[in-house]
């Protein structure tokens, strides 16, 4: 599996009539790991559903190209919640999104246990703990093989424990797989010690206010100074706090 | 131990910590029990009021001539003959009335502008009381079979259709938005997101449905038919034998109950997955 290119140019996007993004440039190298951070309501979900295609933009261009020169890149999901469907047992909540052919329970199992969720495809999505159900999830997202994985705060809504056992989760199969992937978030520290590179979005209509490199090399530590620095920088951009927009209707949370 | 571990633990406890082999027979002999109390009670007090004197026996016949007359309307083949008529025109009327209750219901939960074109009709018919429509259908399907059957379709299709369209509308528009993001085509978003979905709502619509044709069956048998449970009932009080009032009304409670039970128990097996107080007190019986 390849990352592919994600290339936003001058995108402008309206929900209901309300302006949410303003020219927003944007790009995420083949296998590299970008964060879009930014004050709630900001329209960072917005940004990671016109890349997803979920959302037309009425102005600027959306190009997402694999970089194994395929014409198709694939992108996957993973939403807030797990959005399991109740009805499926945990490995059909998986194998309903894999390519139709006679291999996809196997390889939804093969994704299940990479997520160490092995032992449990025949469980009901309401028998799984919250951190449980967003493995399942992350496997729904992998079996597709994407070529670029889209995260929406897919940690905000687990445990302290479960958030960073998450976080280094996301980042092995990352480094094991080599998908591009863009996480949106609101959790500064988790953005820089998660991504290549971070995006910071503000403003109404939401603009690209900042680009912070995080050029650290991996394994990170959590503790390390060099990420205290950066977070130090991320929050001077994103200006000061609180930390919501001022006069935006708020983004429709979808 | 792990920290995934502690999340997975979580999620075992509700499978865990089973009693003891005594107790559970205790508690199975109590869960056994406990639906009879009420109907003995009831048992008791009419057995106790007939002794004393509180009601005539040819207001309420004693439990052993209703038994009788049962045996007796059992024996001469009577009581099959009458329940055979109700169960055929219950299910024909019955079937005749929910599958396009299910169908519309979808189509009207789905499509705004089917449900723009039927539902307000369908919300001005569901004014009338619908034993209102009996003289209505006697008059242009004659005192048959045809307008009995008709009646109970009508009876059933209401609620269906209603609980249907409510159903779909109810089913989570994330789930949707997962299938639009996954790629599913429009097909594959009603057949394997919307249809099981609105599930629970169909099987409630369903139920009420099944209990509307009852209703119904014995509306139309008390008006207009020479067969059927309903038919017994008149006859029983134009003859002065509220035995065979009772035997009939014990059959119609029978089958009312079985008949429920049935979708009960069909339910349960189709929406196991719930995360219901129900369906999690059903999984650890």
């Amino acid at each position: 599996m390849t990352g592919a290119a994600v290339r936003l140019s001058r995108v402008s996007v309206s929900l209901s009539g309300h302006p949410v993004l303003r020219n927003v440039n944007f790009e995420a190298g083949p296998g590299e790991f970008v964060a879009v951070v930014g004050p709630s309501g900001v329209g960072k979900s917005t940004l990671l559903r016109v890349i997803a295609r979920l959302i037309q933009p009425e102005a600027g261009d959306v190009t997402v190209s694999p970089a194994n020169g395929g014409r198709q890149a694939r992108t996957a999901f993973v939403f807030q919640e797990p959005r399991l469907l109740p009805w499926l047992r945990v490995i059909d909540n998986v194998a309903i999104v894999a390519p139709a052919d006679p291999d996809r329970l196997a390889r939804a199992r093969r994704v299940l246990t990479a997520v160490g969720l092995a032992g449990w495809e025949r469980a009901w999505p309401r028998q799984l703990s919250g951190g449980m159900a967003q493995r399942a999830a992350l496997a729904r997202a992998l079996v597709t093989e994407p070529h670029v994985l889209l995260l929406d705060e897919p940690f905000s809504a687990v445990d302290a424990l479960t958030r960073i056992r998450l976080q280094e989760h996301v980042l092995g199969l990352w480094a094991d797989r080599g998908f591009t992937a863009v996480l949106v978030t609101h959790d500064v520290d988790e953005a820089v010690y998660l991504a290549d590179r971070i995006y910071i979005l503000n403003g109404w209509p939401a603009t690209v206010a900042a680009e912070v490199k995080v050029a650290l090399p991996r394994p990170r530590l959590r503790e390390d100074p060099d990420l205290a620095r950066l977070r130090r920088d991320v929050l001077a951009a994103l200006g000061p706090l609180p930390l919501t927009v001022e006069g935006s209707p708020g983004e429709p949370k979808i | 131990m792990a920290v995934g571990d502690l999340s997975d633990l979580k999620a075992r406890g509700l499978r865990s910590g089973a009693p003891g082999p005594v107790r559970r027979i205790l508690r199975a002999g109590f869960g056994v029990t406990l639906p009879w109390v009420l109907p003995a009670g009831l048992l008791g007090l009419w057995v106790l009021s007939l002794d004393r004197g509180w009601v005539r026996p040819y207001q309420l016949p004693t439990p052993p001539t209703i038994m009788s007359t049962f045996l007796e309307l059992l024996g001469r083949g009577e009581l099959a003959r009458h329940v055979g008529a109700t169960l055929n025109r219950l299910l024909a009327g019955y079937a005749l009335g929910a599958a396009p209750g299910v169908l519309f219901g979808l189509l009207a939960g789905t499509s705004v502008n089917f449900r723009r074109f039927l539902d307000p009709t369908v919300q001005g018919l569901r004014a009338v009381p619908s034993l209102a429509w009996v003289p209505l259908f006697l008059l242009w399907f004659g005192i048959g079979e045809q307008a009995r059957v008709y009646l109970i379709a009508l009876g059933a299709f209401l609620p269906v259709y209603l609980n249907t369209m409510a159903a779909v509308g109810s089913v989570d528009r994330k789930l949707i938005e997962l299938a639009g993001a996954y790629g599913f085509g429009p097909l594959k978003i009603l057949f394997r997101v919307i249809l099981p979905g609105s599930m629970p709502g169909v099987f409630t619509g369903l139920r009420s449905g099944l209990s509307l044709a009852w209703m119904f069956v014995v509306a139309a048998e008390l008006i207009a038919a020479s067969n059927g449970l309903g038919f017994m009932l008149v006859e029983g009080q134009s003859t002065m034998r509220p035995d065979r009032v009772l035997v009939s009304l014990l059959t119609f409670a029978v089958l009312g109950r079985g008949s429920d039970t049935l979708l009960a128990a069909l339910e349960r097996r189709l929406l196991v997955w719930r995360d219901t107080l129900a369906a999690t007190q059903e999984e650890r019986r």
